[in-house]
């Protein structure tokens, strides 16, 4: 693969904790080599939701990365035939971080779950310190969203059960956001009437 | 199951699931208030709704006023489906709420609604846009504050706001300008700020009964904030109440004697919804609440109840090890119920435990 691409490649989609056109991607660069269909899936799912996004910069910039990644698919499909790994999600939630107790070195989180097709009620769970990634930890804080995901990872030498914590790299509030917000706060003001 | 009172008694019900409060009182004469809301754990519907429908209430009429306490996500669940559906209702909340710094921050952090299940700040952002729909007025709570002054079934029934203070306020300002999105952040969810600077404390007399709610209202060091600003204040009615909603979930910053020698009679019917994210009520407290009253109770157990979901076995084994073993599931939505008639002994107060609801000894 070529490398300059490749490093490009890698920035977009994460290795540096960055995101795939500014919305939020599920994996690395390693995963992206290795996956059967679903980075392909990725791809075309994240342009739908960044197409459904307000926001023409975010769009624009994804349909600059697309670019990039179309070109390493073929080098990424060639791969596929001689190593093929994907994930069978068994269950997801949305977590977020309650609350932090620095002492025991663990946090609280309250879990929503996100599993295809089911609507389990609300769960709550500990966690210690140790399950989030170096690389998540400049965005471990209270109130900060994460999804747990318990999967096969599926190799051609058979299956593995694997349970990640990955928090969410959450959209940056940009200047459009504020002024939104601030017009909106203006109309209330205007409108609300208090006693 | 459930019957509508007789008009002339009044009912305090307080509903909880271990994370969340809603509390629904009735005047008399059929005529309610909400305060808070919560979503029940099964039908996801905010509990204060479904029991009113239950017992046939006219929620759109019947309904005279919702307050919200304050916007944390354990207080407000349901409360925009509560405010639309009670048409009649008026609507109060927090004075320090009318401020743009504080209407800006919510919308920040409700906008594109980007993670599941709901906020606190969404929950306000949407109650503002159907009083903004309707041309409703709100009602700003604050310290001293009559909110709701009427003859109801022949008792004359007023509704105090007894916080926040002007003090309070200020600090409420100085906490939003630190927690407001700043251009170029991560988005998150809103983080909870302690203690709780906005928060309101009813106080409802109605014929000789009285009935306080304590909210989130914590103690503080400084001078006119807190339970002291309260109790201190020269124009609060001195009516001491027998039923007594326990603030902030029994914690030890909320427990305030003087609260308990001042603003209540001896041994009163109290109750609390616990919050099983941060342990509360912690063992100490239930056992300093239990030396001040015996009829204490709350609206669940919620000691390391293990989630009773059902997953496959590989998930199951993965969950407990990668939790050591602790995921635990929101208990039923308890509900203690209390009535007495409006012009009775105030030591005449019955309750009545539903679905998970307990005496507080067994916490």
């Amino acid at each position: 693969m070529h490398s300059n691409l490749q490093e490009r490649a890698k920035n977009i989609i994460g290795i540096e904790g960055g995101s795939l056109g500014g919305f939020p991607f599920h994996g690395n660069a390693d995963d992206l080599e290795a996956s059967k269909a679903p980075e392909s899936a990725y791809i075309i799912k994240a342009f739908k939701n960044a197409q459904n996004e307000n926001s023409e910069e975010r769009t624009e910039r994804f349909k600059e990365n697309i670019g990039i990644l179309k070109e390493l698919l073929p080098q990424v499909r060639a791969k596929q035939t001689k190593t093929s790994t994907y994930k069978e999600r068994l269950q997801e939630w949305e977590g977020y971080v309650v609350s932090i107790n620095h002492e025991e070195q663990t946090f609280r989180a309250l879990l929503c779950d996100i599993t295809k097709d089911k609507d389990f009620p609300d769960e709550e769970a500990d966690f210690s310190f140790e399950q989030v990634a170096d690389l998540d930890k400049p965005l471990f804080s209270e109130g900060a969203v994460f999804w747990w995901t318990i999967a096969y990872r599926h190799k051609t030498s058979g299956k593995a059960m694997e349970s990640e914590l990955v928090f969410r790299r959450m959209p940056k509030w940009t200047k459009g956001n504020h002024d939104r917000a601030k017009e909106r706060a203006n109309f209330l003001m205007s409108t609300l009437v208090w006693e | 199951m459930y019957q509508k009172p007789n008009p002339k008694q009044l009912e305090v019900s307080t509903f909880g699931p271990g994370r969340g409060e809603s509390i629904v009182v009735h005047l008399g004469d059929d005529k309610w208030l909400i305060v808070d809301s919560c979503r029940d754990r099964k039908t996801k519907k905010p509990a204060a709704l479904n029991y009113l429908k239950s017992l046939g209430v006219n929620i759109k009429k019947d309904v005279l006023l919702i307050i919200t306490t304050h916007w944390h996500d354990d207080h407000i669940l349901g409360l925009s489906d509560c405010v639309r559906e009670c048409e009649g209702a008026r609507f109060c909340c927090s004075a320090a709420y009318q401020k743009e710094d504080f209407i800006e921050m919510i919308q920040g952090y409700s906008a594109d609604r980007i993670v599941k299940g709901g906020t606190g700040a969404s929950e306000m952002s949407q109650v503002f846009d159907v009083l903004a729909e309707r041309g409703d007025a709100a009602v700003g709570g604050q310290a001293d504050k009559l909110l709701l002054n009427q003859t109801i079934g022949g008792n004359d029934c007023k509704v105090w706001a007894l916080s926040p203070s002007d003090e309070q306020m200020l600090d409420f300002y100085a906490a939003i300008a630190e927690i407001k999105l700043k251009i170029g952040s991560n988005r998150q969810r809103a983080p909870s700020n302690s203690p709780n600077h906005s928060c309101v404390v009813i106080l409802i007399e109605a014929g000789e009964q009285s009935i306080l709610l304590g909210a989130d209202h914590e103690e503080t060091t400084s001078d006119g904030t807190g339970w002291t600003a309260i109790l201190d204040s020269p124009v609060r009615s001195k009516t001491k109440s027998s039923i007594y909603k326990i603030a902030h979930h029994g914690s030890e910053n909320a427990h305030v004697d003087r609260v308990w020698e001042e603003m209540l009679v001896e041994y009163p019917n109290a109750v609390l919804t616990p919050f099983s994210s941060s342990s509360l009520p912690r063992d100490e407290m239930v056992g300093k609440i239990l030396k001040k009253t015996d009829k204490a109770y709350s609206t669940a157990l919620v000691r390391d109840v293990k989630t009773n979901v059902k997953r496959g076995n590989a998930v199951e084994r993965q969950m407990k090890a990668f939790t050591e073993n602790n995921v635990r599931a929101e208990s039923n939505t308890g509900h203690v119920r209390m009535r007495n008639m409006a012009n009775n002994d105030a030591n005449k107060w019955e309750t009545e435990l539903f679905s998970g609801a307990c005496h507080l000894d067994k916490l």
